[in-house]
């Protein structure tokens, strides 16, 4: 019990970084917002589902919770994938076509976070941040 | 930099010492973002079922 407390506090104590972290890093250029999302929320995700697969060892979690995680956590990772991909084309070409597919792209993985975390939160809320930008 | 984010990042380098902290604050401390770091993004996570 003392373990999940303590990485319950590891996570919001990363997560308040990520939300605060997302924030300073509006001053920057398009690009470079753009990699610093998916690079912290991807860095949320690694920790979500590190947490995840801890809580399911110590019989936290069942095999049917974590497979609707998982379900979730799929569609994010996806998502995340296709806007790195969105990203490195972009960042080659900077056609605005390009830009527009970016977007859409990154609009897309900050929903599928937010399922995502509403996925984990729903067994323990206040795990993961619903927002992050 | 605010104060607070400050504080919670040495909070948790002191006590919990997470690799991730650690590498997020290398990011966002980053002047450039180059290609190679744009590439290397679809590296940085694992699928939901390789979390064991």
């Amino acid at each position: 019990m003392k373990h999940n407390r303590l990485y319950t506090k590891q996570i919001l104590v990363l997560a308040c970084i990520v939300v605060a972290a997302a924030m300073v890093a509006g001053c920057d250029s398009f690009t470079s917002n753009a990699y610093k999302t998916l690079y912290l929320t991807g860095q949320a995700y690694d920790v979500g589902m590190s947490s995840v697969a801890d809580l399911q060892r110590q019989g936290a979690i069942s095999g049917e919770q974590r497979a609707k995680i998982n379900e979730q956590a799929g569609k994010f990772y996806a998502s995340y994938q296709a806007a790195a991909t969105a990203l490195s084309i972009y960042s080659k070409t900077e056609a605005q076509t390009d830009r527009l597919k970016l977007v859409t792209a990154l609009t897309e993985t900050t929903q599928h976070w937010r399922t995502f975390a509403e996925a984990v939160n729903a067994f323990k809320p206040g795990t993961i941040p619903l927002e992050v930008k | 930099m605010d104060t607070a984010l400050v504080l919670g990042i040495i909070e948790v380098a002191t006590k919990y010492g997470i690799p991730a902290t650690i590498a997020a604050i290398n990011a966002l401390g980053k002047a450039t973002i180059t290609q190679e770091d744009i590439d290397r993004l679809p590296t940085l996570i694992k699928r939901p079922e390789d979390y064991e």
